[in-house]
């Protein structure tokens, strides 16, 4: 587990072993991409480790709000429509 | 999907009488999808419509091109995507800062900082998605295409891959580049609300 250093300089900032492979792998982790052994590993590292918990979380809740961007059409019966006049337009016919 | 589908050896060509009935079979049915994408990548209803438009008027004019057999949906939206990047107005400059591998190291780094500043719980204190939506808007092609086929539309890496016609490693390293830019930008915005400052001037008068 990591001993935060409050005053440190981004490049002075050390991790520990076990908590550096668990954040290189993050997004890796929360996109699961990675085989079982490695996800148990960092499974078991996240249950021992309250920071490397605390960048899962920022990064997932970063990860929901980009997927939360997604919206459908309100009106694609009308975009249907323009889309077929203009395909029609260009020399398609319906059959 | 389609309920129909041609011989893997039958190529569609321009003149073929049947060409309209598998343009309507095919790709007529992903308009949704389309659409979809489309306000995903314009953040704009009319520059979505338009999009979209556009998209199909450009497969019908190319069906002849699409090979019977492959995915149409993928298809439709390679030619989305091409359409959206050749139409942008002010569009950003192709970056290619090379694929290299890359991992959440510069992120965790950066979240370590903001969190020493106060800016560790920023998405409870503020309303993020205004600002998103910007940085989204704000990244440069090809990161912006990868984050929204990956993170907003929820495509795997290889449908991604297949769509911008890429490896799937680049796919990754270019999705990591810009998350780690849409987290600085929301961490900017936090710093420039106040956040950070309201926490230091807490732990003060604590």
């Amino acid at each position: 587990m990591i001993d935060r250093q409050d005053d440190a300089p981004a490049a002075l900032l050390v991790f520990p072993r076990d908590c550096e492979e668990t954040v290189r792998a993050l997004w890796d982790y929360l996109d699961r991409t990675l085989d079982a052994p490695t996800m148990a590993a960092i499974d078991s590292h996240l249950v021992q480790c309250e920071y490397c918990r605390e960048h899962v979380r920022f990064e997932r809740i970063l990860i929901d709000r980009l997927r939360s961007l997604r919206r459908e059409h309100d009106d694609a019966v009308t975009l249907r429509g323009r889309v077929l006049t203009a395909l029609a337009e260009a020399g398609w016919r319906r059959v | 999907m389609p309920a129909t589908r041609v011989s893997a050896s039958q190529r569609h060509d321009a003149d073929d009488p049947d060409a309209a009935r598998q343009f309507e079979m095919l790709a007529l049915p992903w308009l949704a999808a389309v659409a979809r994408f489309a306000l995903s990548l314009t953040r704009s209803r009319a520059d979505a419509d338009d999009l979209v438009q556009e998209t199909y008027l450009g497969a019908f004019r190319h069906w002849h091109t699409f090979i019977p057999g492959s995915d149409p949906r993928r298809w439709l939206f390679t030619i989305c995507r091409n359409t959206f990047v050749r139409s942008r107005r002010n569009p950003s400059p192709i970056v290619d800062r090379g694929d290299g591998d890359v991992d959440a190291m510069p992120s965790v780094i950066a979240h370590t900082l903001a969190h020493r500043d106060g800016l560790g719980d920023l998405f409870d204190e503020i309303d993020v998605r205004p600002a998103i939506e910007m940085a989204v808007d704000a990244l440069p092609e090809p990161h912006r295409s990868v984050l929204v086929l990956v993170d907003i539309e929820g495509q795997t890496y290889e449908e991604a891959s297949a769509v911008l016609g890429v490896p799937i490693g680049t796919v990754r390293s270019r999705l990591f580049r810009a998350r780690r830019a849409i987290q600085a930008a929301l961490i900017d915005h936090a710093r420039d609300a106040g956040i950070g400052a309201m926490h230091v001037g807490t732990r003060r008068n604590q």
